[in-house]
């Protein structure tokens, strides 16, 4: 025998012995050590696994199945998919899986329950194209030949013995039974492989804008007309209040696109701070708006209110109006419930006046006071205040009460020799 | 010579035994993808390449963003209906073939995104400002915020489906002038094993 004849059988002895071993150790690492082999058969991990790339997965409890790990996992479809853990829910002994391709914009469009999954630990770039060709039936052909042209190489003895006979039969046998063993275990799936089919998505989106034909209204609702109005006062709410059952009103209008909702917030000003509540005064100011309803026409009325509660006190409401388009406007009124002076007499030989009121709900004691020369008198109605003869000025009565303390208008009170008055 | 040549017979003997393992291999390997746990075999072609799925610009943008000029949506009224065929492609490098879903939403601050109906209709053509002919995808008139249905087919590399799609506001809307919202549809691809 030449020395390249040697050269080349001894080439192709260790060729094939080694990719043989190679096989056996994989697939008896797989039993013992629970490792699978994956071929990636599409790009959407690309770059981290590229298409064709042979992944060595181990096989994970799903405790141990971190975000971040490229998982392989069945879909609902039955396909094998490879992708990276972007999420992960534990749910008793099973792990809820979120994945996505590193090449996908979007997740998968599925989660997956697995109690366990192979998580790939390294990957052989390419190795999967060889492995995809040898098992092709061409591929399958080639290396039955040639692993029959070994077993003959090194079994083959001389020509014409016996022996030869023998081998030239078994050989063929013997290839044909290796290929159904490895077949049997593929297809029964006892061989830990797998090709894996890490999908691709893709999304696209295409956007409109809409619009309601119609100019948009920029233009704020307009208040008007508010009941009571700003600076009101009256010695009972009956007179001051809107409507039979005496509410707080306003007018509300607007261009456009029309009046939405109209509130208001009523406080008690002055020497209490409170507001009301919807049914009650309570302390503070942090009372919400209530919202008011139409009465009649462009007319809202509040709710609620009743002569009980609208007692002694100086009282703000801010109406607030918004329309459909949401813009929004404001009015403030301020008014007061408080003592009026209903008569004024003057002796003319004294020149003591006499005034008199009537009593106001919430009210205390009263306080009658003359502006010159000052004399006060805290006695109920009517009062005679000894102001003397030929003075002149004003007199004002103050409420006081829990709910605040209000001072009514002035009367004028003047005159000189028998011409003594008192007048509003 | 003898000698030598028993010497090499020996050790080539293990290798040529070991060299079947190789058949081994090869054969589960070809069978096992075969193996699955459902009737549907797959997996055996390894596929290079990039998935894409574009709209009428065919730009192969992961992922794309296309402002759709061709549908008018501005200044509707109570009634009035718009409508108009988007183009959606595969334009994948490699034999990859998806399934897709429409899926529509509309920004609502107004309420006029949530008063808008949708009508999708593949392989459609317009007719006026109204969506005739075609597969219904989902139901027509349907709610368009949060429509989300499966195309009627899948497309391979190459293909493009036109959808016809209509956008109305119905009768009796109360929807303020002027209103706006932003209307966007997705469409999300996944490949396909055939």
């Amino acid at each position: 025998m030449s020395r390249i004849v040697r050269i080349a059988r001894e080439a192709a002895l260790w060729t094939g012995g080694l990719l043989g071993a190679l096989c056996l150790v994989s697939l008896l690492a797989g039993w013992v050590l629970h490792v699978t082999p994956l071929v990636f058969a599409s790009g959407s991990m690309t770059p981290s696994y590229g298409v064709g790339s042979l992944g060595i997965a181990h096989q994970e409890a799903a405790s141990d199945i971190r975000v971040g790990d490229v998982v392989s996992v069945v879909n609902d479809q039955g396909l094998r998919v490879t992708h990276r853990v972007v999420a992960v829910a534990h749910q008793g002994g099973d792990a809820v899986l979120t994945l996505r391709g590193d090449a996908n914009n979007t997740p998968d469009g599925q989660t997956y329950r697995v109690a366990s999954a192979p998580r790939v630990v390294l990957d052989v770039p390419y190795a999967g194209y060889v492995l995809n060709t040898v098992a092709s039936p061409y591929g399958v052909a080639v290396a039955a030949a040639g692993v029959m042209g070994l077993l003959l190489l090194a079994f083959g003895g001389s020509a014409g013995s016996a022996n030869r006979r023998r081998v030239r039969t078994l050989v063929p046998v013997g290839v044909v039974s290796a290929l159904v063993v490895g077949g049997v275990a593929g297809a029964s799936g006892a061989a830990p492989w797998a090709f894996t089919s890490a999908y691709w998505t893709d999304s696209a989106t295409a956007t409109v804008d809409a619009s309601v034909a119609g100019s948009v209204d920029t233009t704020p609702p307009t208040l008007s007309s508010p009941t009571p109005a700003d600076g009101a006062y009256d010695t009972a709410w009956s007179n001051l209040g809107c409507g039979g059952t005496s509410q707080l009103c306003v007018n509300a209008t607007d261009v456009g696109s029309g009046v939405g909702t109209v509130t208001v917030q009523m406080l008690r000003t002055g020497t209490v701070q409170q507001c009301w509540n919807g049914s009650v005064f309570v302390s503070g100011t942090a009372c919400a708006a209530r919202s008011m309803s139409v009465a009649a026409g462009s007319q809202y009325a509040s709710s609620g209110l009743a002569s009980g509660i609208m007692v002694l006190g100086t009282y703000q409401a801010n109406f607030t109006a918004t329309d459909v388009a949401g813009n929004q406007s404001t009015l403030s009124v301020g008014f007061s419930v408080g003592p009026v002076i209903s008569s004024c007499t003057r002796n003319t030989s004294s020149g003591a006046i006499t005034i008199s009121w009537s009593p106001v709900a919430g009210a205390t004691s009263y306080s009658a006071q003359s502006s010159s020369p000052g004399v006060g008198s805290n006695a109920n109605p009517p009062v005679t205040l000894n102001v003397g003869k030929n003075a002149s000025g004003t007199v004002q009565v103050t409420a006081v009460g829990p709910t605040g303390q209000v001072t009514s208008a002035g009367w004028t009170y003047s005159g000189g020799g028998s011409n003594q008055t008192c007048h509003s | 010579m003898t000698e030598t040549r028993s010497t090499w017979f020996g050790r080539g003997r293990t290798r040529a035994l070991l060299s079947a393992g190789l058949l081994l291999g090869a054969g589960a390997v070809a069978t096992s993808a075969y193996w699955t746990s459902s009737a549907k075999v797959t997996g055996t072609t390894i596929t290079a390449g990039a998935m894409n799925i574009d709209l009428a610009n065919d730009v192969a943008v992961k992922p794309e963003t296309y402002t759709w000029s061709g549908l008018n949506l501005a200044g509707m009224t109570a009634g009035s209906t718009a409508a108009a065929v988007l183009k959606v492609s595969n334009n994948s490098t490699g034999a990859l073939t998806f399934s897709y879903r429409v899926q529509a939403a509309a920004t609502n601050a107004s309420g006029l995104g949530g008063a808008l109906r949708l009508t999708v209709l593949s392989g459609g053509t317009v007719s006026g400002s109204t969506c005739t002919g075609g597969t219904a995808i989902g139901s027509g008139g349907a709610t368009l915020n949060g429509f989300d249905q499966p195309a009627a087919a899948d497309l391979a590399p190459g293909q493009s489906a036109s959808l016809c799609v209509q956008v109305g506001l119905p009768t009796g809307t109360g929807v303020a002038a002027g209103s706006t919202s932003t209307v966007t549809f997705t469409f999300p691809a996944t490949q396909v094993h055939s």
